[in-house]
């Protein structure tokens, strides 16, 4: 084999660390080819190759590079492979044996300095950003995030933003630490196996962010697990009564009010931590004098007890702050009704239980669903 | 202000200047020339005299004095033939001083 590939995920900062990596190829006989999408590279057997990595002085981004010092670099023996993300891969020319790129570590230093100086403020500005994003997140919000674990594009961007918050701020440690480091010795030092990980992290957030974007998009077909509508204006009419029966989800009937003949929608997720189960009627009765019901159900079967756990927790808070339909909620705890945990509010009207890794949330304006006969319906429409 | 910023030279910049003192000539040649007038001792990279020439430049040291195939040449200015004058005097104190410190001490 000529050929072999390689990962190379080191960033500008650490162009120390990428100086390393290709030596100890080239001490192997492997000398630098291409680096294809950004961290892939492509290695080919060469005679004692040497290699040189420098600092694109002029900007930070791929581009063109000072003719002039390309011009140098080639009389002095250095091939120019790539100019990769402000750093610029050099190879020795064949049968040549050159001189190092940068033979005044002072030099060096001062170069690399001025560079990545304005970096601290850059982090810093980035790191309280992320912070302001952290404190907006935990804020009030009547929006159902809980139910958003039950979307694997959901999931795939909490992980991104995980990733990234875990990113810069391993990068910023690491920088401090990394330049003083250099500032003592005066020189740029090479920064370890830190930079391989980091440059890694960096790198894995590419896959995510696409499987995040590619499953935004097939999620609509391809994540749900039910999707029934009726209202009289559809002319589909897919969520009969019969249809919905076959999901656990507590119906009107079920609690005795009349079938709806306005509009009922059963609409459910699926990830690899929780299946969420969203089924809403709306019953108007025929007359004045008949009321109208708004029945909600949301149904989350979690991955484990914890999870149930926290998702029972986390709706509390999302409730109380106001829902879709429902306002605001203020629960109270109902230990007695026979769940594993269980929350009630508006004198029983709504309900909010746990049964092992089962969340269920359930409400009916004007309907008690604590009455002996309620909760029986309830357990067997749903634990069953 | 291109004194007092090139008060004291590097071994590099140093050979640089004094490559330069032999005549106008582009980047390789200076590379080629100091690396032959100290017998391979002191190498100069591309990067590091690419580095300097633009220094050297901005000072006042070095200026411009022509483009061949690509490759630019420069020649010493009055002020860099000063500040190499200068360092050449600083170093032979240096050198002054050291030897009659150190033959004196192995006299003793």
């Amino acid at each position: 084999m000529n050929m072999r590939l390689g990962f190379f995920p080191y960033e500008a900062i650490n162009y120390k660390a990428a100086q390393a990596w290709l030596d100890r190829r080239a001490e192997r006989g492997w000398a630098l080819k291409r680096v294809w999408l950004g961290c892939v590279a492509l290695l080919q057997r060469a005679e004692a190759p040497r290699h040189f990595v420098d600092l694109d002085a002029r900007g930070g981004f791929d581009g063109d590079v000072d003719a002039d010092y390309l011009q140098l670099c080639a009389d002095a023996g250095w091939e120019l492979v790539q100019n990769l993300r402000g750093m610029l891969l050099f190879r020795s020319a064949p049968g040549k044996s050159p001189v190092p790129i940068q033979t005044d570590s002072g030099i060096e230093w001062e170069r690399f300095w001025e560079k990545y100086r304005p970096r601290f403020r850059n982090i810093l500005v980035t790191l309280l950003c992320l912070g302001l994003l952290a404190v907006a997140l935990a804020l009030p919000s009547r929006r159902n995030f809980t139910a958003m674990l039950a979307l694997n594009s959901g999931l795939l961007y909490a992980l991104y933003v995980v990733l990234m918050i875990a990113y810069i701020a391993l990068e910023w440690v690491h920088s401090r630490w990394y330049l003083a480091r250099c500032r003592r010795s005066g020189r740029v030092e090479d920064p370890g196996p830190a930079a391989a990980v980091l440059g890694s992290l960096c790198w894995l957030r590419v896959p995510i962010l696409c499987l995040c974007l590619l499953f935004m998009v097939l999620e609509p077909f391809a994540g749900k697990t039910v999707d029934l509508d009726w209202y009289p204006m559809n002319e589909e009419y897919t969520a009969t009564v019969e249809a919905c029966r076959g999901w656990p989800v507590v119906m009107a009937s079920d609690l005795g009010l009349p079938d709806s003949e306005d509009s009922r929608r059963l609409e459910g997720f699926r990830s690899p931590l929780m299946d969420f189960l969203e089924y809403r009627e709306l019953t108007d009765g025929e007359g004045p004098d008949v009321p109208v019901y708004i029945l909600t159900t949301e149904r989350y079967d979690c991955l484990s007890e914890s999870l149930a756990k926290w998702a029972v927790r986390r709706r509390r808070e999302e409730t109380r702050n106001g829902a879709f339909l429902w306002g605001e909620l203020e629960w109270e705890p109902a230990p007695g009704l026979g769940f594993d945990e269980c929350y009630i509010c508006r004198d029983g009207s709504y309900l909010l239980f746990r049964q092992g890794g089962t969340v269920v949330l359930t409400g009916c304006s004007g309907v008690d669903l604590t009455t002996e006969q309620s909760l029986t319906a309830v357990r067997e429409r749903v634990l069953k | 202000m291109a004194r007092k910023k090139l008060e004291t030279l590097s071994e590099q910049m140093y050979y640089v200047l004094l490559a330069l003192h032999t005549g106008p000539m582009h980047g390789y040649r200076i590379m080629q020339q100091v690396s032959g007038l100290t017998g391979g001792r002191v190498v100069v990279g591309a990067g590091t005299l690419y580095a300097l020439l633009g220094r050297f430049e901005e000072e006042g040291v070095i200026r411009l004095c022509g483009t061949e195939e690509g490759r630019k040449s420069y020649e010493l200015t009055p002020a860099g033939r000063q500040v190499l004058e200068n360092e050449f005097e600083r170093l032979r104190r240096q050198v002054s001083d050291g030897a009659r410190l150190l033959e004196k001490r192995d006299a003793e």
